[in-house]
């Protein structure tokens, strides 16, 4: 039997063969939810389950393992790390096994550091991540060619491709590169984001580096940590889930994805994140009508009781400019760049690309002026 | 919804939200579009960037007016003139579309006549108070647009000379031929998610489901679909029933007339004095509080249906979690008492049945399902005649909703300037005119509840010109007392340049409507007029409350 260390490399799969069939690729994620529920390691898992369609995904707490649902959600750009400072509110002791993308892990981190999170109480499942779609995106392929949302049996990123396969089988595949060429694609924030294997999971779970005759039916786990390592281990001996070790060919593949994905968000960033762009964006401000939606979603700032709204001022629908200035200093700080805020601002203004350059170029800043004290 | 029936054949926006980007000139009325229609508003912003020109007719500078190329800082109730004068300046400057006059429209020549003569530059400075170069220039912009964008609201509709406005409004439109394109045609914003449903299913005094004018005719086929008889005499419009003696029981749902209905003190006599009132809500409101019966209604989240938005956009809405306590969707409850009254019609036992009713009735539903619904996230816009059809974003394109595919050009008589009944004088020497704040619905039922809404508008207040507010000895931030014939008010004052000389503003969110007229409607549409009456403003005497 396949030896499970910190740091090792495998592919995994469920050993139920309904699970393999309806999840993404595996189901090795679905299966450890339902194993940790079943074996009481943790009182409820975190995850996202399918909306009204197989491109919508809601938030769920589930405490029975047969309410674990599977499937992936990359045009439901949901953030879960705020529902479990929402569960630890209530109960700091609650075990949790989350699904964490990694902004969710990053999410989880910040949160964490100011005590709105219990670390020690969550087994964070990774998911390797490429980015998300804004589901506007996808509808829109899906009107350009006809099709009903409700005819999407699931949704897939592969190979520089999103697939969407429909219920009769048949397939769109389209490719990223040429959605983003004409200024559409994954979300802004998504495009510039250089982590797509969650450095601070306790598992990082994902189709890279599965050999192509696998594919689909077999997940690429990396194990984390100590705690990553006992999920799988006993998930395995359980029985529950079927591990091989990963062939060294499968490990270079996937280093190659991400050292290639890690580039582009990294070109993408140096070409959006510099003052031109702030510039613009900073104008932008000038639409906000004060709707509070990108400080309600963001993940780390909702649970924040510091009361910035003082800053923004009574009986104006335009915020003061200081509060934007307030806001823009202090989310430079734990920004963990997923996107929610820009995703929810009905004015459009490109809140994570301001966020972004400030984050760059504030370490610079405030150097300079250190340098000018000393000076 | 009169006017533009009578005009386009149709009382609703003639274009959908996304489109309204793509205009090259909008004109703006009455409308705080950025603190009341954001989502509207981020599509005019998106136009603007892209370079069209934004003209803006308010009394009160708000955010939109800042924004715009020209603000026509009229005084309320002159927008009719100011229309006539700028549809005098089209015709003058040769600048109408004759080709689209000419194939799309009739009574063209009596209107252009009337026109010509109707409306003077003296006119424009006395009534509307705005410099008729101003107005020249609107209109040229407007006419010069290759696709200009009319946009409005209350500002316009809340006047007892509404449907002669909007008339001039929709004619505006038609001169230059600024219908049936993207980024162009007369677009009223409504104020609440489903108030465009609301009309389309009929809870009109006037109307039939569709917008079939109640008569005989209209009533022997709603008879023949419904089975059973109906009147052939229209009701009472809500301000009339408030005045009528006839009217002993009130059944009231998603309504707070207690507050939202004008001069309140009237309409609460009258509450009170029914023999029956029933109220079903969420909340026990003002309203309710007065109620014999109170009926628990389900929220939005709570009960499955549909709500059709502004730009005749059906969206499907499922429920999420059920509702608390002995709560019931409206559809459930109303569907309870007429089982209970006997009533003929009913018995339906979901909300897809309900719907399955209305596209039965309502001609511009008929092609649309739940089933389509669920597959349309968008929602689909009516009028969708089957079920292949795929909706209708854009009214209008070919032929107009009208008898003979034409738009009318309204007849002069039907759009000739009447002055106000009760005008300012000595003693009420300012024009009051009220509005929404951006932190606050109608009467704060639901905002009222949040306390970030109301830390960001917690009270009353009175906007005054500084010039005004030194005439009349009011100081900013301090109380005072506003008068009209109706009513008086106390609330604080707010000394800003925003509004224009003459003018106050308050809000109608926290009881204001005790200074609004009960009796001054709009003879065609019913609506009050709540947005001009003249008033006095005065320092409030030294509190005598405590601490």
């Amino acid at each position: 039997m396949t030896e499970v260390r910190v740091g090792g490399c495998y592919l995994a799969r469920s050993t139920d063969e309904g699970t393999v069939e309806e999840a993404a690729c595996g189901g090795v994620v679905t299966e450890l939810l339902r194993y940790a529920l079943r074996e009481d390691l943790v009182d409820v898992a975190v995850c996202v389950e399918r909306g009204a369609d197989a491109l919508d995904g809601r938030p769920i707490v589930v405490d029975d393992p047969s309410e674990v649902p599977s499937g992936s959600y990359h045009c439901a750009p949901v953030q879960l790390a705020r529902l479990v400072a929402e569960l630890h509110r209530e109960d700091p002791t609650l075990r949790v096994a989350v699904t964490c993308r990694p902004c969710d892990a990053r999410a989880l981190d910040r949160l964490a550091e100011r005590d709105l999170v219990n670390p020690d109480r969550v087994y964070r499942i990774g998911l390797n991540c490429g980015g998300t779609f804004e589901p506007r995106v996808v509808l829109e392929i899906l009107e350009e060619r006809g099709v009903d949302p409700l005819d999407v049996e699931r949704e897939e990123v592969a190979k520089g491709h999103l697939i969407i396969e429909l219920r009769d089988g048949e397939e769109i595949k389209v490719s990223i590169d040429d959605l983003e060429e004409k200024g559409s694609g994954r979300r802004e924030s998504c495009r510039r984001c250089d982590e797509n294997i969650p450095e601070r999971a306790d598992l990082a779970c994902g189709n890279w580096g599965v050999p192509d005759e696998m594919m689909g039916e077999w997940t690429f786990v990396e194990v984390k940590t100590e705690d990553g390592r006992d999920l799988l281990a006993g998930a395995v001996k359980d029985g529950a889930v079927e591990v091989r070790e990963a062939p060294e060919g499968s490990v270079r593949v996937r280093e190659k994805i991400d050292e290639i994905m890690r580039k582009m968000a990294r070109s993408w960033r140096e070409r959006t994140l510099d003052e031109d762009h702030l510039a613009e964006a900073l104008e932008a401000l000038d639409r906000c009508i004060k709707c509070r939606s990108c400080r309600q979603v963001c993940p780390v700032c909702a649970s924040c009781e510091e009361g910035c709204w003082a800053f923004a001022g009574r009986e104006s629908v335009t915020p003061t400019p200081v509060w934007h200035a307030h806001v823009a200093q202090c989310v430079a700080l734990y920004c963990v760049e997923c996107g929610a805020c820009e995703t929810a601002c009905p004015a459009e203004i490109p809140l994570t690309r301001i966020y972004g350059v400030l984050r760059e170029r504030l370490p610079d800043l405030l150097e300079r002026l250190a340098g000018r004290a000393e000076g | 919804m009169v006017a533009l029936s009578e005009v386009f054949g149709s009382g609703a926006m003639t274009n959908s939200i996304p489109d309204l980007a793509e205009a090259d000139c909008y004109l703006v009325a009455g409308s705080n579009t950025a603190e009341q229609h954001p989502i509207v508003y981020r599509r005019i912003v998106e136009g603007v960037e892209d370079g069209a020109d934004l003209i803006v007719l308010d009394p009160r500078r708000t955010l939109v007016a800042e924004l715009a190329d020209l603000h026509l800082r009229v005084r309320p109730r002159s927008d009719l003139v100011v229309f006539l004068y700028m549809a005098r300046v089209i015709l003058e400057e040769g600048l109408h579309d004759e080709g689209f006059i000419e194939e799309r429209t009739t009574g063209f020549e009596a209107f252009a006549e009337h026109v010509r003569g109707a409306v003077s530059e003296e006119d424009v400075r006395r009534i509307a108070g705005v410099d008729p170069e101003d107005v020249r220039e609107a209109a040229v912009r407007y006419a010069e647009a290759d696709r200009g964008c009319i946009v409005y609201c209350m500002g316009l509709t809340q006047h007892d000379i509404a449907c002669r406005t909007l008339r001039a409004l929709c004619a505006l439109a038609l001169l230059t031929g600024n219908v049936g394109r993207p980024g162009t045609g007369v677009n009223p914003l409504r104020g609440q998610n489903n108030v465009q449903g609301a009309c389309d299913a009929g809870a009109l005094a006037t109307h039939f489901p569709g917008y079939r004018r109640v008569g005989p005719e209209a009533a022997e086929e709603m008879a023949r679909l419904w089975g059973f008889e109906v009147p052939e005499e229209p009701g009472l419009r809500l301000p009339e029933a408030f005045d009528s003696d006839e009217i002993a029981a009130m059944y009231v749902f998603g309504e707070n007339p207690a507050v939202s209905e004008p001069n309140s003190r009237h309409a609460v006599r009258k509450l009170r004095n029914l023999e029956f009132l029933v109220v079903q809500d969420l909340y026990l409101t003002e309203t309710a509080e007065l109620a014999d019966l109170v009926l628990p209604a389900a929220g939005w989240a709570e009960r499955t249906g549909t709500f059709t938005a502004t730009d005749r956009r059906v969206q499907l809405s499922e429920r999420i979690v059920d509702p608390p306590g002995e709560a019931r969707p409206d559809w459930w409850i109303l569907e309870a008492v007429a089982r209970r009254l006997g009533l003929k019609g009913f018995g339906h036992r979901s909300p897809r049945e309900v719907f399955e009713e209305i596209r039965r009735v309502i001609p511009q539903y008929r092609g649309i399902t739940y089933d389509r619904l669920r597959r349309r996230p968008g929602g689909i816009h009516w009028p969708c005649p089957s079920e292949d059809h795929p909706g209708t974003p854009i009214l209008h394109t070919e032929r107009f909703a009208t008898e003979d595919g034409r738009a009318r050009f309204p007849r002069p008589e039907d759009v000739e300037y009447r002055e106000p009944e009760q005008d300012v004088d000595e003693e009420y020497p300012l024009i009051l005119t009220t509005g929404r704040v951006y932190a606050h619905y109608h009467t704060r039922t639901i905002t009222g509840r949040s306390r970030l809404l109301n830390d960001e508008v917690p009270g009353s207040f009175v906007e005054i010109h500084p010039r005004d507010a030194e005439r009349y000895g009011v100081k900013d931030g301090e109380e005072v007392i506003v008068e009209t014939p109706y009513g008086e008010w106390r609330c604080r004052a707010r000394v800003t340049d925003r509004v224009r000389e003459g003018v106050i503003f308050t809000p109608f969110h926290f009881g204001e409507n005790a200074l609004t007229p009960p009796d001054v409607l709009d003879p065609e549409a019913g609506i009050p007029e709540y947005k001009r009456v003249p008033a006095r403003v005065r320092p409030a005497p030294r509190s005598t409350r405590r601490g």
